[in-house]
């Protein structure tokens, strides 16, 4: 009996010093690997059309986030229907992150002016592993010469083309004709903060007190 | 990854009521059912109580810790408690007079109460008229209390500057300490065991 | 434990062996559902649920109330309230295992059943208030805190087994 004491107290003891080195892990971030990001960033899967993002708008499609990273100062002059303003100065703040992107219920449609800024910050969520990202493609500038002035083609009449033009055509009436241009002063839609649904569950609560 | 099942799902509470009854088995079987026990652990005949407490935290921590070095549990996903100094130890006070006089804890109340004893039920409905108590008496009493001297999630190695593995083996070597010293105490002053 | 003469099922389990099972049983809460293991957050429920169903207006305006009246379900839904159900069926099955099962009161031969009675609703009442105040009681603040090493765990530990050694000397009469 005494032996046995003995030799339960060593492996334990053992246990202990074994742990007594460790350093306790905290929750990684998940990260995409250089491979994965790569690929998806030639690939053009992350680009929305303007004529896309026009169709959801007018759709009301409930999935659709939009985020204007430009400045607060022009998000006020003029942005998208429902869009939200995060600017990109402020894009990796805790509570923009958890509340906007730290989700996979919406797809995320980042917009800026051109689009060399959104596409820079959906190459840094995606790489914090953040999913259901998309950028705008040409941004504000492609949807102001597509979506609020179309011009015909000028090339041979082809029957694709005609289509996107009156389609083009059909939304620029939608979103108040010709005359709105990006610069031009209109009070910014109201948007109401959605209520995101949360990929990682809330502190944890408990305790029998 | 832990958390396996998410709060607040059905499948939660049935791993709950699964994990109670393993938790109950063992108390009842460890002999925590008996007040008698319960209470021996202050006049130094039966030190079951320290040995079954002590042995199950020092696991529990140990285990969380290699639980977490295998990647399988980080403490942030897991409960942990925000600790309030001066209620924490009003509070602890309170518990152990009721203790001494009461002779079980809630959770041993219950188990006792599982198997028939009169006075664990008196105990619980106890419990359950302090609470009513208490709740009644809120505002006025408790509030102020038990939000003061709060200290936020701390970690015992974090207060005294170990890193968690060594607080961890501190805390083995305290208990192993502490076995080695009630048995001694027992043999030393030759305390028997009562009979009721 | 020499009085103890029983062999076999009715013993009781080796202290090492039962606490190293119930470490495991507490890291198997922490791992399956993130949650420590307790005992007074049920009773704590059932006062809520009794409260909020017999006086909804009163526990609106209360404070300690207030959280359970806007709970989406019954204040009994909760974790702990299923867990320590299992502690009474846990508890149930060891019991007739070990043939412990049979209604009694066990009290000191120096005191009377009803004197053990008024002392453990006493105690009970005071383990009640201790558990609220100090957020949680032996098993919910003491083990399972020790358990993820937190200092509330620690504190609360040392307060009742410091209380209860300096008071044991005055409420001998009622063990010894």
């Amino acid at each position: 009996m005494k032996k046995k004491n003995i030799i339960a107290v060593v492996i334990v003891l053992l246990i202990g010093v074994f742990l007594a080195f460790s350093k306790v892990k905290t929750t990684p971030t998940i990260e995409k690997s250089p491979e994965s990001l790569f690929l998806s960033a030639i690939e053009n899967t992350r680009y929305y059309s303007v004529e896309d993002v026009a169709k959801m708008i007018i759709s009301q499609d409930p999935l659709l986030q939009l985020i204007d990273l430009r400045s607060e100062k022009e998000y006020n002059k003029y942005t998208l229907k429902g869009a939200v303003n995060i600017p990109l100065d402020q894009l990796l703040k805790k509570e923009n992150l958890s509340d906007y992107f730290d989700q996979d219920v919406y797809n995320t449609v980042l917009f800026t002016n051109g689009s060399t800024h959104a596409d820079a910050a959906w190459m840094i969520l995606t790489r914090m592993g953040f999913t259901n990202i998309y950028v705008m493609k040409g941004g504000l500038n492609a949807w102001a010469e597509n979506i609020l002035k179309p011009k015909p083609d000028d090339g041979p009449w082809d029957a694709a083309a005609d289509e996107l033009y009156q389609y083009r055509r059909g939304a620029s009436q939608y979103f108040g004709g010709g005359k709105a241009v990006v610069s031009e002063t209109s009070a910014p839609p109201k948007t109401k903060k959605k209520k995101v649904i949360k990929r990682k569950k809330k502190e944890v609560e408990g305790g029998c007190g | 990854m832990a958390p396996v099942f998410e709060q607040g799902s059905e499948v939660n509470l049935i791993a709950a009521l699964l994990i109670g009854i393993a938790f109950g088995w063992i108390l009842e079987s460890a002999g925590f059912s008996s007040s008698k026990k319960l209470a021996g652990v202050f006049y130094g005949y039966d030190f079951v109580v320290i040995k079954v407490f002590f042995t199950a935290a020092v696991t529990a921590a140990a285990g969380l810790l290699i639980l977490n070095q295998l990647g399988l549990l980080y403490f942030e996903d897991v409960w942990m408690p925000t600790t309030y100094i001066v209620p924490t130890i009003i509070g602890g006070v309170i518990m152990g007079v009721g203790f001494v006089t009461g002779g079980f804890c809630p959770g041993t109340s219950v188990c006792a109460a599982a198997i028939g004893k009169i006075d664990a039920w008196a105990f619980m409905g106890g419990i359950l008229l302090g609470i009513f108590f208490y709740s009644f008496t809120y505002e006025s009493i408790w509030e102020p209390i038990r939000n003061s001297t709060k200290l936020g999630k701390v970690k015992i190695g974090d207060l005294i500057g170990l890193s968690e593995g060594m607080a961890v083996f501190a805390f083995l070597l305290f208990a192993l300490f502490s076995f080695w010293l009630v048995d001694t105490i027992k043999k030393k002053y030759n305390i028997k065991d009562v009979e009721y | 434990m020499k009085n103890l003469k029983h062999r076999g099922k009715d013993k009781y389990m080796n202290p090492y062996v039962a606490g190293v099972l119930l470490g495991f049983v507490i890291m198997a809460a922490f791992f399956f559902s993130g949650e420590g293991l307790g005992g007074s957050g049920a009773f704590k429920d059932i006062v809520k649920t009794t409260v909020v169903s017999v006086a909804p207006d009163y526990a609106a305006h209360s404070h300690y109330f207030k959280s359970a009246t806007e709970l989406d379900h019954s204040p009994l839904k909760t974790w702990l309230a299923f867990e320590v159900l299992g502690i009474l069926i846990g508890g149930i099955l060891s019991g007739a295992y070990a043939r412990r099962l049979n209604l009694r009161i066990e009290h000191s031969p120096k005191i009377t059943s009803r004197k053990r009675i008024g002392f453990a609703i006493l105690g009970g009442a005071l383990f009640g208030m201790g558990s609220q105040l100090g957020r949680g009681c032996t098993s919910g603040a003491g083990l399972s805190g020790m358990a993820v090493m937190s200092v509330s765990g620690f504190l609360v530990v040392a307060a009742i087994f410091g209380t209860g050694y300096l008071l044991a000397w005055f409420f001998r009469k009622l063990w010894i």
